[in-house]
């Protein structure tokens, strides 16, 4: 018995020619056999092989595939905001096509339907060879420590991008204004109670993995920034006690001068320290406020975060099943076609 | 009138089939109309959303909407009885994704002199402000297809019209005292000296005449009907986005026709590129499963008040589309003569009330051949 509810899968997609058939049509068959009606969209991030012309090739074939095609690569993150805006299932399950695995969607989906509204995807890396190496994973857990422990969120390390969202939870994150750069540390907004869901990835990429530590560092600042206000409470905090101490050190030098002066030159060695310590103050301040005033400057700009050049949806000339032949329609002969 | 000696065969009664036949009975012509379906007007002139189109549709290309505006008051006055008015018309433009804006359409609707204000606050509130730009209220109706059938039938029979029923032509062919035969299925024909091909999505499946030059598009539409919740009871939404859709009354059935740009087709072929099939088989044998339950859940993305209609049957038909209009908001009419007998004329248009330009092309092309 096929289940009412309507189910949209998210996936970007970029260069993902060689698996990306392979893909739809797993996850197409396990949605179609399982749901009336379903959706799978894909989310174009600048491909420049033929991945979107297999897509548009494919469209006529397999049922329930919609495809937005961007005009600026926006990175992973944003693509499954995009995919997320456009989805208008009951239910969303997002999805990276190239790691995670179509066959534990029912998984998901049963926790849903025993009330969970969110289900994240955690993680069990195989690491080495097939990933995306041990040491870009260490630091991706130093860091979910460390923004853990600043942004005081209860978040697994281990999540990952394969998640379930009920339409409440996505009609609720879209209104966020910083949704496209807050798609991996979603459980941080929401509040609402979730459940988790151990899987292992694949690889159907087959190729190398090549490592951004830049722009992996680029997002894990703005993550950290965007995700609260603690980083400069704290650094608020910090210089306050700085000057406080700073005014003890004042007074201090102030009482030696007057009761100790000719051991005066002694106190060269502090002094520097003082000011050195004061100048690495000023300059973290600085760079903090600097981050949040770029942010504001986005924000006021209106500037539009994607622009989708394209869009095609399936069309799948399909045909009625075959009526049992001892019945008696009434009805007109019907034209065979050469198909 | 130059046709007080010409016979015309009509083949197709639609709402094209039956007003060419008219206005060339009227000019004194003997007509006879055949269709295959046992009424007038059974198919795409019944099975579609029914909008009498006031320009607003196309604020891309300036032409056909402002062609609209001018064909409007005519159909208006002529087919009085079949127009129903009582609704307000809402527009409403989205905020991403759309190919106007907001003041793109106010400028439009300027310059076209169709009537449009800022829709009353009650209106505007109903739809969601993170996706709606603007919502406005303009000025156009449905006609009620049916009412329209009858109109049409009785005017055929006061013009002295031959309506044949029932029949379905499968030939024309060219005899040696240059008259046309115009042959059916089963067998029966009757000659005359001109024909004019109506035939909406079959215009490319009878014998003798030439496949049209420039190539059809043959889409599978669904035209979903629903029952409104009150709050939206005596309305009519247009949303204009990259993909829109809308929703007007249906008169005849008392409900109302639920369109998505996206979802409406449900397949589609290019008779040059996928090869020619029949269309009436192939849309027969096509899967009918609605698709209402993705319409709405997009919709109501916009409206949130639509979470309340109720589901109640949908429109199944072959919508024709001329080639050359996928990326413009054009929408010429076809009016081709045979390139090997010019006395067989095929028609096509794709919106009813560019019937005003169809007829002044057949005007033009009868008065520059005259037949001795």
């Amino acid at each position: 018995m096929k289940s009412d509810v309507f189910v949209s899968v998210v996936a970007p997609v970029i260069n993902a020619e060689p698996f990306l058939e392979q893909y739809l049509r797993e996850v197409s068959a396990l949605l179609s056999a399982r749901f009336k009606d379903y959706e799978i969209v894909l989310v174009d991030n600048r491909s420049s092989d033929g991945t979107v012309s297999l897509v548009e090739r494919l469209q006529r074939d397999i049922q329930n595939v919609q495809l937005y095609c961007l005009a600026r690569f926006i990175g992973l993150e944003g693509a499954f905001v995009v995919g997320i805006e456009h989805a208008i299932g009951d239910l969303v399950i997002t999805m990276d096509p190239a790691f995670d695995p179509p066959e534990r969607i029912p998984d998901l989906i049963e926790l849903y339907g025993r009330g969970r509204e969110i289900i994240y995807g955690l993680r069990q890396d195989r690491g080495g060879r097939l990933d995306q190496g041990g040491f870009y994973n260490m630091l991706a857990r130093a860091f979910y420590a460390l923004y853990r422990a600043i942004t005081r969120e209860d978040m697994p390390i281990e999540l990952s991008s394969f998640r379930l969202l009920s339409r409440r939870v996505v009609n609720t994150f879209i209104q966020n204004q910083d949704r496209y750069n807050l798609f991996s540390v979603m459980p941080a907004f929401t509040g609402l109670h979730y459940a988790t869901l151990t899987y292992e990835r694949v690889n159907r990429k087959k190729g190398e993995h090549r490592t951004e530590y830049l722009d992996a560092l680029g997002r894990a600042i703005k993550l950290l920034l965007l995700s609260s206000n603690r980083p400069l409470r704290m650094i608020t905090f910090g210089s306050l006690v700085g000057a406080t101490l700073s005014l003890c050190y004042a007074v201090y030098v102030v009482v030696v001068h007057l009761f100790k002066s000719d051991e005066l030159a002694s106190g060269w060695a502090s002094m520097s320290l003082q000011i050195s310590g004061l100048f690495l103050l000023h300059f973290i301040i600085l760079a903090v406020m600097g981050e949040y005033l770029i942010q504001i400057f986005v924000h006021t700009q209106n500037r539009l975060p994607y622009l989708i050049v394209k869009e095609s949806s399936s069309l799948v000339l399909s045909r009625k099943q075959e009526l049992n032949v001892t019945l008696d329609t009434g009805g007109s002969p019907r034209t065979e076609l050469p198909r | 009138m130059k046709f007080a000696t010409e016979s015309i065969a009509v083949i197709g009664c639609g709402f094209y089939g039956a007003s060419v036949a008219e206005h060339l009975a009227r000019q004194g012509a003997r007509v006879t109309v055949i269709e295959q379906d046992p009424e007038p007007l059974m198919r795409a002139s019944y099975n579609n959303q029914a909008r009498l189109h006031g320009g607003y549709h196309y604020p891309r290309s300036f032409s056909t909407a402002y062609r609209s505006r001018l064909n409007f008051p005519r159909f208006m006055e002529q087919f009085h009885p079949a127009i129903r008015s009582d609704f307000v018309n809402l527009y409403a433009i989205a905020r991403i994704n759309t190919k106007v804006t907001a003041r793109q359409f106010e400028t439009f609707c300027r310059n076209i002199e169709a009537p449009l204000r800022p829709a009353r606050p009650a209106f505007a509130k109903m739809f969601a402000p993170h996706l709606i730009e603007a919502v406005y209220e303009t000025e156009e109706f449905v006609f009620d297809a049916a009412i329209l059938r009858r109109l049409m039938a009785d005017r055929l029979q006061n013009m002295g019209v031959e309506m044949i029923f029932g029949r379905r032509v499968s030939s024309v062919e060219t005899q040696n005292d240059s008259r046309l035969r115009v042959v059916c299925t089963d067998g029966s024909s009757l000659s005359a000296n001109w024909v004019f091909n109506c035939t909406y999505a079959g215009l490319n499946t009878i014998g003798g005449i030439s496949r049209t030059r420039q190539g059809l598009k043959q889409e599978v539409t669904e035209m979903a009907l629903v029952e409104l919740p009150p709050e939206l009871q005596g309305l009519s939404v247009t949303v204009m986005d990259g993909p829109f859709f809308s929703f007007m009354p249906f008169p005849d059935r008392n409900l109302a026709t639920l369109s998505h740009v996206r979802y409406t087709p449900h397949a589609d072929w290019i008779e040059k590129i996928h090869g020619f099939r029949d269309p009436y088989a192939t849309l027969d044998v096509t899967s009918r499963e609605t698709r209402f339950g993705y319409m709405i859940r997009d919709a109501q993305r916009y409206l949130p008040a639509l979470r309340g209609a109720v589901y109640r049957d949908s429109l199944f038909e072959i919508k024709t589309v001329l080639m050359r209009n996928e990326s413009d908001d054009g929408r010429p009419i076809l009016f081709e003569a045979d390139p090997r007998n010019p006395h067989i004329v095929s028609m096509l248009g794709s919106k009813i009330d560019n019937i005003y330009d169809a007829l002044a092309a057949i005007d033009l092309i009868v008065q520059s051949r005259p037949r001795a």
